[in-house]
């Protein structure tokens, strides 16, 4: 068994972890043949971690990514998120985990065309019970106030450049005001002066609080975490 | 917090559906069709009805014959009959399902004018009777209520005696004898012809029952052999009955099975009548209800191939923390709005339609409050109905999958 990825906080203190993944192993089922993606991955995020996953493409990153997100389920091995076995949850209830704990960045925005930069900001806010209607368009311009957008806030997705489009989609992430963002690849379609800009975002956001976990296979971005986690071959190293 | 829900997802579908409109339209043509052709159909077979239901008026499908005779296996017998009284017909006048009421007393006397004599049919009756028989006039007037309550000497002719006693003269103000007592011509009856069994229908002549009972010295309640009566529609005809037969068998003080009366109507004929426009109604109604699923599952093709083409964003929605109950309603929001856009159109076009059909055939399209509720409520159930499948589809979406979908 490998031991446990081990972050610097987790050497210096003894608190708990947000997310606790143990003994992770993913195989896909691709008709006679098992595929096996992901084998004994361990590790464990803390509360204000910066952390990136770094690897080849096909090394896994994506599909552990998933399963942090709880889009996935492991086939075995037991992943804890605030303490709770996830293992455990129904899908709905890992909707809400998604929906209230975490914020989704992707590499290519993910907005919904035929909405404006506040509708799309204001999205998740529909599928919980916790926002009153009447705070919905509160809460969207004061996340795209933080991500510096309030002047595009009626603007369509194709009135906006790929690096407003990705502040959009940031402050999509920010509006149920979750503890974790995920962010795959969140530079990727970016002009470098453009990532250097989302990075700094995400790193202002991880000061004010927030947990980051993206993906990459761009160095340059990865070493801008505070902690990198290399995988490959499904294995973390 | 619910109705926000609700409209939200109904802004949504509005946002989609007229994103592209050319497609909605064509979609939603099939409803269109189908609402429009069940509209038509009702209203103009509603309008059959009144017309059929006139007809089957003047033909006496309304009309209640009570007599006060007991109806036994071999014919009447007047030996336990009891004569109607003032009061009786007083309440039965008064109920609200009977529209007319007429005592009938009748008489075949001498009549004659100048050199003409003839035996001719006396009936006598009291205003009503020109509205259970739908008896028209051609000329002149009718009797009156003043006419019964005086006994004045006035008469209405049958169209026959009019040629009979009159040829081409215009009767109209003339006296003939009736028993060799002067009566005041004051109208003539449009014609109804003969029977199917070759009886005269216009051989008769109408007096004032009063004015017949003192020139025949009777009393004048004794001698009413029928009180016609018409309902105020079929469908009241037979509650009509139940309630003259509750009020005499309450006057009378006797119990069921010791009925000294006879009461009777032609509501087979109604009946059956109606019954063919009915079965006509449904017959037609379920042809265009056929357009109506052809429309159902166009929607159900429609609402798949936009759940192919948003794949990528039903994958976004349930990522960012959309239940699968959610993915559900947003569909089927979307395919109810749809299918009630065309029910909509297609009640206003049957509408416009059926009124424009009507002028040009002739008779009344009636396009009822309840067939449009029934439209509206179909096409409705139609979009949900077809869009459960598609919308199901949608939310069973694998987001890992559904999101790289391009």
């Amino acid at each position: 068994m490998a031991f446990p990825y081990r972050s610097q906080r987790d050497i210096n203190m003894s608190n708990t972890p947000l997310l606790e993944l143990s003994g992770i192993n993913k195989i896909y089922k691709m008709g006679q043949i098992d595929l096996q993606v992901l084998y004994d991955v361990s590790l464990h995020i803390y509360n204000g971690d910066f952390v990136s996953i770094v690897g080849p493409s096909g090394s896994g990153k994506t599909t552990l990514l998933n399963i942090i997100a709880c889009l996935d389920r492991p086939t075995s091995g037991t992943y804890n998120f605030f303490g709770e076995d996830v293992g455990l949850k129904s899908n709905d209830e890992m909707s809400e985990i998604r929906n209230l704990r975490i914020g989704f960045i992707f590499q290519s925005f993910n907005l919904i065309p035929r909405h404006t930069a506040l509708e799309n900001v204001i999205m998740p806010l529909h599928y919980s019970s916790r926002f009153k209607n009447s705070s919905f368009k509160d809460l969207g311009l004061e996340c795209l106030e933080k991500v510096g957008l309030s002047e595009r806030v009626g603007h369509y997705p194709n009135e906006l450049s790929g690096g407003q489009q990705q502040r959009v989609a940031i402050a999509r992430a920010l509006v149920t005001n979750p503890e974790i963002i995920l962010a795959d690849e969140p530079t990727g379609n970016l002009d470098s002066k453009t990532s250097d800009d989302i990075m700094e975002l995400l790193k202002s956001l991880n000061k004010s609080g927030k947990t980051i976990i993206t993906i990459t296979h761009d160095n340059e971005v990865a070493e801008q975490a505070s902690e990198i986690i290399k995988i490959k071959d499904g294995r973390v190293i | 917090m619910i109705p926000n829900y609700i409209l939200s997802n109904i802004n949504e579908a509005r946002i989609n559906l007229f994103r592209n409109k050319t497609r909605t339209l064509l979609t939603s043509l099939g409803i269109i069709i189908g609402i429009t052709s069940v509209i038509i159909l009702i209203a103009i077979t509603n309008g059959a009805r009144s017309v059929i239901e006139t007809q089957l008026t003047s033909l006496g499908a309304k009309t209640i014959m009570l007599k006060p005779f007991v109806r036994t296996a071999s014919g009447f017998s007047t030996g336990r009959g009891q004569n109607f009284n003032e009061n009786e017909l007083n309440l039965i006048k008064n109920l609200d399902s009977v529209d007319y009421l007429a005592p009938i007393v009748k008489a075949s006397e001498e009549v004659n004018y100048r050199s003409t004599s003839n035996i001719i049919a006396l009936v006598g009756t009291n205003p009503d009777f020109a509205g259970i028989n739908d008896w028209k006039n051609i000329s002149g007037s009718f009797i009156t209520e003043n006419d019964v309550k005086d006994a004045t000497k006035v008469c209405v002719l049958g169209l026959t005696n009019s040629r009979r006693f009159f040829g081409a003269e215009d009767p109209i103000g003339k006296k003939i004898r009736i028993n060799g007592i002067p009566h005041l011509v004051i109208g003539v009856l449009e014609p109804k012809g003969l029977t199917p069994g070759g009886r005269d229908q216009d051989d008769f002549i109408l007096l004032p029952y009063t004015s017949l009972n003192r020139l025949l010295f009777r009393p004048d309640m004794s001698n009413i052999v029928t009180v016609l009566m018409s309902a105020r529609s079929s469908e009241e005809l037979e509650y009509a009955k139940f309630s003259i037969i509750k009020i005499l068998r309450e006057t009378r003080n006797i119990n069921p099975g010791e009925d000294n009366f006879d009461i009777s109507s032609y509501e087979g004929v109604t009946k059956k009548i109606l019954g063919t426009t009915k079965i006509l109604r449904i017959l037609l109604t379920s042809i265009a209800s056929i357009s109506l699923i052809v429309g159902g599952i166009g929607i159900m093709n429609i609402m798949l191939v936009s759940v192919s083409e948003r794949t990528k964003e039903i994958g976004i929605r349930i990522t960012i923390g959309a239940k699968s109950r959610d993915i559900v309603f947003q569909f089927l929001c979307e395919s109810a709005l749809l299918s009630l856009i065309g029910g909509i159109v297609g009640v206003l076009l049957g509408f416009i339609i059926s009124k424009i059909a009507s002028t040009i055939i002739g008779w009344p399209a009636i396009v009822s409050l309840s067939s449009v509720f029934v439209a509206f409520f179909f096409s409705g159930g139609i979009g949900i109905f077809f869009g459960i499948y598609p919308a199901f589809k949608a939310s069973k979406l694998d987001p890992i999958m559904a999101i790289r979908n391009e």
